[in-house]
């Protein structure tokens, strides 16, 4: 895993460090993303639950050319499966945090990788009879870590990727899932 | 253009604003319902299981309010209106047994005041030939279970505010249970309470007559249910589990659910709803 994470960041500098003047120019400076995907759990709690349309905003500041600061909202719907009764009931997740980014521009292609904490509520306790969910605790700490990779469009403000980010759950049994989204991204700054 | 752009971005969370703050609270019952073994006389044994939901305890400015609202309609009102919390049963029929067969659920319980339970109610004098059985508030359909199979179900928000309308009605109404199940009830915007319903002493004597007593009981004071209990009558070794899932509309849950301390929630005292038998001198 270390090993994964370490070649990562090599191909992050390397991308960082073949930037030259063919590059697409891309803005630089304050920054908001509107993205659509999907929610998939990990076991065991994947057992428990389906995967669920998801849909994330996310804003921030681009501190250098590599490096950004945001803060993200998400939310997904999911139907859970756990032993009857009941059937065919659904909950929502709502996460949100702070991040940071890593990020390396290869002419129009970036990629970049993210970290960050904050929060998640679970919009009921259809999970605490299989013991993800405690009573009257649908809060958890959230952590998370991801990468993606991002294409800038001729329009220097505007550029579109994907990512993925797995995330734990402390509090619910630290449930673990995948977010996977495609994304658009406006960049405020003229820099 | 920014602007627009930005817009265009929050759509997606817009859902997320949009959450109603009413999300499902689900209670799974503490023990499963085992019943349908042989009963030593040619029949079936039969189980029951009853659930009270975790009600906050009454502030000083509800009952205030409450109070108020009492004065101004001129009957009781209950703590938990119906409306205020809407109630869903789910269930699941395990068939233990290596053959197909039926079971009944009934579906019964309580508002804070009474607790119907047909079982105690007898409504035909001694020596009727074949007295109908006073009915549940819902349920009483066979359902078919396969061999060492599993059925789902459930009692629908619709059919639990149609049970606790129903109750008021027949508890506090006086209503024939008959009557009131019989009937679409659950958009009533009031009833009239009768005088008590005495069952004849013979199954030759005449039938009292039932008046109105007083007020008309409006929908703003209709009694929730605040406890269900399900009665299973399978006809083969089965297992009954189940979980009730409140949608709280007015927070009056208790977020712990089940596992809510007693000091948090209300200890409701409903008492048993009987009917008086007349003599057979003719007096009650």
């Amino acid at each position: 895993m270390t090993r994964c994470w370490g070649f990562a960041l090599a191909v992050l500098a390397g991308m960082a460090g073949v930037s030259h003047a063919d590059d697409r120019i891309a803005s630089t400076g304050f920054y908001a993303e509107g993205g659509l995907g999907a929610v998939v759990f990990l076991p065991h709690a994947s057992d428990y639950t389906d995967a669920g349309p998801a849909f994330d905003l996310r804003i921030g500041r681009d501190l250098f050319s590599w490096l950004s600061l945001g803060v993200y909202m998400a939310a997904s719907m999911h139907e859970a499966n756990v032993p009857p009764p009941p059937t065919d009931q659904y909950f929502q997740l709502y996460r949100g945090g702070a991040d940071v980014r890593l990020q390396g521009r290869l002419s129009r292609i970036a990629g970049f990788l993210e970290g960050g904490a904050g929060g998640s509520l679970i919009s009921n306790n259809i999970l605490q009879q299989v013991m993800i969910t405690k009573p009257n605790k649908l809060y958890s700490l959230t952590l998370s870590a991801g990468a993606g990779l991002e294409y800038q469009l001729e329009n220097r403000h505007y550029a579109f990727g994907i990512a993925v980010d797995g995330f734990l759950e402390a509090q619910f049994a630290s449930m673990k899932g995948l977010d996977s989204r495609f994304y658009l991204r406006y960049t405020y700054g003229g820099s | 253009m920014r602007a627009y752009v930005l817009v265009l971005m929050l759509a997606p969370v817009a859902p997320v604003a949009a959450c109603s703050d009413n999300e499902p609270q689900y209670l799974v019952s503490p023990t499963p319902i085992e019943a349908g073994l042989d009963n030593g006389s040619g029949g079936f044994t039969t189980g029951s299981g009853s659930l009270t939901f975790p009600i906050k305890k009454e502030t000083a400015a509800e009952m205030t309010a409450r109070m108020a609202l009492a004065a101004k309609l001129g009957v009781k009102v209950p703590y938990v209106k119906v409306g205020d919390i809407d109630i869903e049963v789910d269930y699941s029929i395990q068939n233990l047994d290596n053959t197909a067969a039926q079971a009944e659920i009934g579906l019964d319980g309580a508002n804070e005041w009474w607790i119907y339970n047909p079982a105690v109610l007898m409504l035909f004098p001694p020596g009727t030939d074949d007295a109908p059985m006073t009915p549940d508030l819902q349920g009483d359909i066979p359902i078919n279970v396969p061999a060492m199979g599993t059925v789902t179900g459930t009692f629908t928000e619709d059919d639990l505010l149609e049970a606790a309308v129903d109750c008021d009605m027949i508890t506090r109404g006086n209503i024939s249970p008959f009557h009131a199940v019989n009937t679409i009830n659950k958009n009533a915007p009031n009833f009239q309470p009768l005088s008590a319903y005495i069952v004849p002493a013979t199954s030759t004597s005449p039938a009292a007559t039932q008046n109105d007593m007083g007020p008309v009981v409006p929908r703003e004071a209709f009694a929730n249910l605040i406890r269900v209990t399900l009665v299973f009558q399978p006809q083969a070794h089965m297992v009954l589990n189940y979980t009730v899932r409140l949608r709280d509309q007015r927070g009056i849950v208790d977020p712990y659910g089940l596992q809510s301390p007693d000091s948090q929630t209300t200890d409701f005292m409903p008492v048993l709803f009987t009917v008086a038998m007349a003599s057979a001198t003719g007096g009650t």
